[in-house]
C-alpha cells in the first residue's frame, strides 16, 4: 500500500491521506479485513501529526470505509459493489467498442471528456 | 514465478532430488516395515517407549499405539514434509543439497530410533525387561548425518534463481512524502500443514509421554511462529521491518541503502521459512516468488512481501530525492 502526500499542497493533508487510503482500498492494495497500519505509525512514517492521521481514520470510519476500534486498529471493511447498471452499461459500451473496432484508448478519452462536460 | 519447468536441465535436476528424497524416505518406511513384521510376534503386549538415562524403561504403551505412532512420526511426518518443500521447489537456490540431505536424513534417523526400540522390546516378558541406552539417540544421529551427506552428495546443485526484474522508481516531487507497507503473509497451505503437523506430534507426545517428542513439538510451534506474518516499512527513514506479533523487528537507514529491487526467491535459498539469517543476507520468507531485494553495506535484506515492485520503486524514488537534495 503506497500513500503519497504534498505537505505543500492546497488540500489538507488528512484529506490527502484520506484520497490515497481510498485510492489504495479501491485498486486491492488492501483487501477487506484486512488491517491499516496504526495511526502512529502512518503518522510517524509520513512525518505528520498522529491526530492529522487519526482524523483521516475517523474520516473513513464515518464514510463505512473502515472500522475503527480500540485495541483491534483499522480494518477495511467489506466495500458496496457499484450498482449493477453500471456493469450492464460498461458491458454495452464495449461490446459497441468492439463493433466499431474503436480502440480503448479512445472509449477512455471519450469517458473523460464527457465527464467534463 | 509461475513459468512452468519446461528446461530438460530443470526437469532432471527436479527429479534427482524428488527421487534422492523420496527413495531415502521409502527405504525407511521399508525398514520400519521390515522390523515391525519380523519381530512384532515377540513383542510384549504393551511396548516399553521411554528409557531412562541408565537404559531402564519408565514408560510404555499398547503394541499397536506404539508401532501406528512409530509410522506416522518416522515416515508420515518426513514425506509431508517432502511435500510441503516439493511445493516451494527446494531444488532451486543455493541450498537445496543441505535441503535434499536434511529431508532424507531425518527418516533414516527418525526410523533408526524406533527401529532400535522395537529391538529392545523383543523378546522381553513385560516392557519392565526391555533396556535401551541413551546411546542409540547418538546412533540415530549419526545414521541421519550419514544418509543426509550421501544425498547431498549425490544431487545435483540447485537451480539457479532468475535474474533481478526491472523495477521502475515512484518519482517523488520536491517536498512530496511517501510510505509504503507491505506485508509478508504465508500461503493458508503451508500454515495448514505447520500447524497441523504440530498438533499431531503433541497429540502424539501427550500419547506416548516421550520426552524427546516435545523437543519436535517445541521445534514444530518455534517454526510456526517464525512464518505468520511480517510487515515492512519503506519511507523517508528507510526501511523497517517487523514479525505480526511485533517482534522481532529492524530497520535499515536510508542513509545505508545503496540499491533496491525485485528477485524470484525460493525457500531453499534461506534454508526455510520464517527469519532467515545467511552469510550476508537477512531473510523474511514467507512463500517462494517475488521478494523485495534491498542492498544495504554490502549486505542483503529479503522479504516476500506482497507488490515488491512498489516497495522496490519508493526505495529507488527516495535515493534519487536523496542524491538531489545532496
Amino acid at each position: 500500500m503506497l500513500i503519497r502526500i504534498d505537505p505543500r499542497g492546497s488540500e489538507p493533508i488528512y484529506q490527502q491521506i484520506v484520497r490515497e487510503l481510498r485510492r489504495a482500498i479501491a485498486s486491492g492494495e488492501v483487501a477487506a479485513g484486512e488491517r491499516l497500519p496504526a495511526a502512529r505509525e502512518l503518522a510517524r512514517s509520513l512525518d505528520v501529526n498522529m491526530h492529522t492521521v487519526l482524523r483521516a481514520y475517523t474520516e473513513l470510519r464515518d464514510a463505512e470505509v473502515i472500522d475503527l476500534r480500540r485495541g483491534r486498529g483499522a480494518v477495511v471493511l467489506e466495500q458496496p459493489t457499484a450498482a449493477p447498471e453500471v456493469g450492464e452499461a460498461v458491458a454495452e459500451l464495449l461490446e459497441v467498442a468492439r463493433r466499431h473496432r474503436i480502440p480503448l484508448s479512445r472509449i477512455h478519452q471519450a469517458l473523460d471528456e464527457g465527464a467534463q462536460r | 514465478m509461475n513459468q512452468t519447468t519446461t528446461h530438460p536441465a530443470e526437469r532432471r535436476v527436479r527429479r534427482a532430488h524428488l527421487a534422492a528424497t523420496s527413495t531415502a524416505t521409502a527405504a525407511a518406511a521399508l525398514v520400519l516395515l521390515g522390523a515391525t513384521l519380523l519381530w512384532a510376534g515377540d513383542l510384549p503386549d504393551r511396548l516399553a517407549t521411554h528409557f531412562d538415562l541408565s537404559g531402564a524403561s519408565d514408560d510404555s504403551m499398547p503394541r499397536v499405539w506404539a508401532l501406528t505412532l512409530f509410522g506416522l512420526v518416522a515416515v508420515g511426518l518426513p514425506a509431508l514434509l517432502v511435500v510441503i518443500f516439493a511445493v516451494s521447489e527446494w531444488w532451486r537456490g543455493e541450498r537445496a543439497r543441505l535441503f535434499a540431505g536434511f529431508l532424507a536424513g531425518m527418516p533414516a534417523g527418525l526410523v533408526t530410533l524406533f527401529v532400535a526400540v522395537i529391538i529392545a522390546n523383543r523378546g522381553a516378558a513385560a516392557p519392565e525387561d526391555a533396556r535401551l541406552g541413551p546411546w542409540v539417540v547418538l546412533l540415530a544421529v549419526g545414521v541421519a548425518l550419514v544418509t543426509g551427506a550421501l544425498v547431498a552428495l549425490v544431487v545435483p546443485p540447485g537451480l539457479p534463481r532468475s535474474v533481478h526484474e526491472p523495477v521502475t522508481p515512484v518519482v517523488l516531487a520536491p517536498g512530496e512524502r511517501a510510505s509504503w507497507f507491505g506485508r509478508a503473509t504465508s500461503s493458508t497451505v503451508v500454515l495448514l500443514a505447520l500447524g497441523g503437523s504440530t498438533v499431531v506430534v503433541a497429540v502424539a507426545a501427550l500419547a506416548a509421554g516421550t520426552w524427546w517428542l516435545w523437543l519436535l513439538v517445541a521445534l514444530l510451534a518455534v517454526l510456526v511462529a517464525g512464518v505468520t506474518s511480517f510487515t515492512v516499512t519503506v519511507d523517508a527513514r528507510g526501511l523497517t521491518w517487523r514479525s505480526g506479533l511485533g517482534v522481532p523487528r529492524g530497520h535499515v537507514p536510508l542513509e545505508d541503502i545503496t540499491g533496491a529491487c525485485v528477485v524470484q526467491v525460493s525457500p531453499a535459498d534461506f534454508g526455510g521459512f520464517g527469519i532467515r539469517r545467511v552469510p550476508r543476507a537477512l531473510g523474511l520468507i514467507t512463500r517462494r516468488g517475488a521478494a523485495l531485494q534491498v542492498e544495504h553495506a554490502g549486505r542483503r535484506f529479503v522479504a516476500t512481501v506482497d507488490d515488491p515492485a512498489t516497495g522496490a520503486g519508493l526505495l529507488l524514488g527516495l535515493l534519487d530525492t536523496r542524491h538531489t537534495a545532496a
